[in-house]
């Protein structure tokens, strides 16, 4: 145990409080999800991105104050062949980033269904973002902001126009879910293990849900 | 003389009381010494009798009287000086409907004496004869003149009349005055009076008394009637003072405004604006035209009295303040090549932006790495990335099956993350890959009972 959370610690520094997070991607293929999350873990982004396969596994540290929140990303592919895939990965998950392209109304619509699909047979208290993507051709928009907005809003979603390419709010919105989670009852996973992590998760969703 | 007696007679006292001891026949009142009794008698019966006493107790009650009011004059000073408590306001009574009351009565009683002032003025213009003496019988039929032998003095200003001071009769209710005291009505005025346009103004000219002689009063009526007229009336420079604001609220309120719009986004570079904006000067720049037309139209109008002429001075000048302060904050247009060039510029901006930001990513990285270096920095800012671990995807995974193929990914990856020292990513990829493997195991098993049956 002691051995593996070496490498894991953050700069190795005394280890404050680590949140560890699963954080799945949905949405139609081709909107920029893989691009998004490349943005966000590496800082790069590739023009012609190759469409994933299954589903990608990423992760990420960010520092909010005293706290390491690490995201384990599982970055789903859109195609319509591996959509059987995308429950086992939200399903454990504490947060979504739902994304569709501002160019394409249609993205839009399916958006939505991941959104409504994520309310029924997602953990309960999931944290979801909608991110509308490909901000940097807002000239070619179709989907309109206030639109959009509204529809967040109404579903008690986090929601950001983001642009892989010109990394506007890509960073944000992932700072926003973290702040969002729940951080009180998260463990050191240096000395807890992972595993705990899961079933506390489990169990806030249960207190969440009976209040 | 009484009061010289009693002068002498109280000096007497006086002296008797200086010197006590009084001897002989002396009035117990005034201690005179008479000499003889009957002397004494009589001078008893004159001055001290009863009457004498009477006058005497009055003269002291009066004196009582008057210190009293005196004192109580002194005492009503002194209370004025007091600050009265504030009183409860007592019944209050409006006078407003006695006033309402009164004023109609007068209204009533000045319209009346108008409209027949002014109806006797219409029956005398009708079919005036134009030869003096015609006309005179003509006026003396429509009013009755008043009989000019019994009047000695102007009703008006009480001055007698005589060779030099004339009667003369008032046209319209048919009294006598003195030249002073009446007026002179022109025909033309008349005609305006009640409405109606001189037809054939060669006539009038042509008379030798264009005009009406009347008294002041029935002069004052008319007058008053005129004013009234007119005081309903707007001068003729509002209408175009009117125009005026309507052009400067189009301006101010819409004009302007848009072209503030239009010409923020031409200098973001918008050059699609550019026609829309010269439109929009150039219709702020006709209405200034409109604005100085009007008030030189104002300018140029016949004022009679001087006040109106100042007025239009004023609106003149102020419409040229205000044309040159709304010239002078409409800002030159900038030029096609401007535009394209802040539009270039905004463009290379953006792009050296997108540069830097993955430059920024570089930075942070090499930034992380070097905090590794350097065990004991501290974490304090407010959100920093680490750098993010990513696993390759073999492109070799492919199967007919999506799970298989995501098994052989997490497979590849759990490798990967090995090879990495990522063992919190190595737990979690088996993980799933264990529930991958159940996964798997239930669709096998689903789909062996489904072709069983």
């Amino acid at each position: 145990m002691a051995n593996r959370a070496v490498p894991q610690r953050p700069n190795g520094q005394t280890p404050g409080k680590i949140c560890q997070f699963k954080l799945v991607l949905l949405g139609e293929s081709s909107v920029g999800k893989s691009s998004l999350v490349l943005r966000f873990v590496k800082g790069q982004f590739h023009e012609y991105q190759e469409s994933t396969i299954g589903a990608a596994f990423l992760t990420q540290t960010i520092h909010l104050n005293d706290v390491a929140v690490k995201f384990e990303i599982w970055d789903t592919a859109g195609q319509e062949r591996y959509h059987s895939l995308a429950p086992m990965y939200y399903r454990g998950a504490q947060a979504a980033i739902v994304v569709y392209d501002i160019t394409n109304q249609d993205t839009f619509e399916r958006a939505k269904n991941w959104v409504k699909e994520l309310q029924r047979q997602a953990t309960p208290g999931i944290v979801i973002a909608l991110a509308g993507n490909k901000l940097d051709l807002n000239n070619m928009r179709s989907v309109q902001t206030d639109e959009s907005q509204t529809y967040a809003y109404e579903n008690g979603l986090l929601f950001m126009e983001t642009s892989a390419k010109t990394s506007a709010n890509v960073t944000e919105i992932f700072k926003a879910i973290a702040e969002k989670l729940p951080k009180n009852e998260t463990t050191n996973a240096a000395q807890q293990g992972r595993r705990l992590v899961e079933s506390e998760a489990g169990n806030k969703s249960l207190s969440s849900c009976c209040k | 003389m009484r009061d010289l007696y009693d002068c002498l007679v109280s000096n007497m006292t006086e002296f008797a009381e200086e010197n006590i001891v009084l001897e002989g026949f002396l009035c117990p009142i005034c201690k005179v010494d008479f000499g003889l009794d009957l002397k004494l008698f009589l001078h008893f019966q004159e001055a001290h009798g009863e009457d004498q006493d009477l006058v005497k107790s009055f003269k002291e009650l009066f004196g009582k009287a008057k210190e009293k009011i005196l004192n109580n004059d002194i005492v009503k000073k002194e209370e004025r000086r007091y600050v009265w408590e504030p009183q409860e306001i007592g019944e209050v009574k409006s006078h407003i409907q006695h006033f309402k009351n009164c004023r109609n009565k007068w209204v009533e009683h000045f319209v009346m004496e108008t409209n027949k002032t002014v109806i006797r003025l219409e029956k005398l213009l009708c079919n005036l004869p134009q030869d003096p003496n015609k006309r005179k019988a003509h006026e003396k039929t429509i009013v009755q003149w008043l009989d000019g032998t019994d009047v000695k003095r102007c009703p008006d200003c009480t001055k007698s009349f005589n060779i030099t001071r004339r009667q003369h009769h008032c046209r319209l209710c048919g009294s006598i005055v003195c030249h002073e005291c009446s007026c002179f009505l022109p025909l033309s005025k008349a005609y305006e009076t009640i409405n109606e346009t001189i037809q054939n103004p060669m006539d009038f000219a042509s008379q030798s008394l264009p005009s009406f002689r009347l008294c002041i009063h029935c002069g004052q009526v008319l007058e008053n009637r005129e004013q009234i007229k007119y005081r309903d009336q707007k001068p003729p420079m509002c209408d175009y003072y009117d125009k005026i604001m309507e052009c400067k609220n189009k301006i101010e309120n819409d004009l302007l405004i848009k072209f503030n719009q239009v010409y923020n986004l031409l200098k973001e570079g918008e050059l699609s604006y550019l026609f829309e904006a010269n439109k929009i000067r150039s219709d702020i720049v006709k209405l200034i035209e409109t604005i100085d037309a009007l008030s030189n139209r104002i300018l140029k109008m016949e004022n009679n009295s001087n006040s109106s002429k100042t007025t239009s001075k004023n609106i003149k000048l102020a419409m040229i303040h205000y044309v040159r302060s709304t010239v002078l904050a409409i800002p030159a247009l900038p030029s096609h090549q401007e535009i394209e060039e802040i539009a270039k510029r905004k463009r290379e901006a953006l792009d050296a932006r997108l540069r830097n930001g993955q430059d920024l990513c570089m930075d942070k990285n090499n930034l992380s790495v070097k905090n590794k270096q350097n065990r004991t920095s501290k974490n304090g800012a407010i959100l920093k990335l680490e750098d993010g671990w990513s696993p390759v995807t073999n492109a070799n995974v492919n199967s007919d099956n999506p799970m298989v193929e995501q098994m052989n990914i997490i497979k590849n990856y759990i490798k990967q993350a090995k090879e990495a020292h990522r063992f919190d990513e190595v737990a979690s990829l088996e993980r799933n890959l264990q529930e991958l493997n159940e996964e798997y195991f239930k669709m096998q098993n689903n789909s062996d009972n489904t072709s069983d049956y």
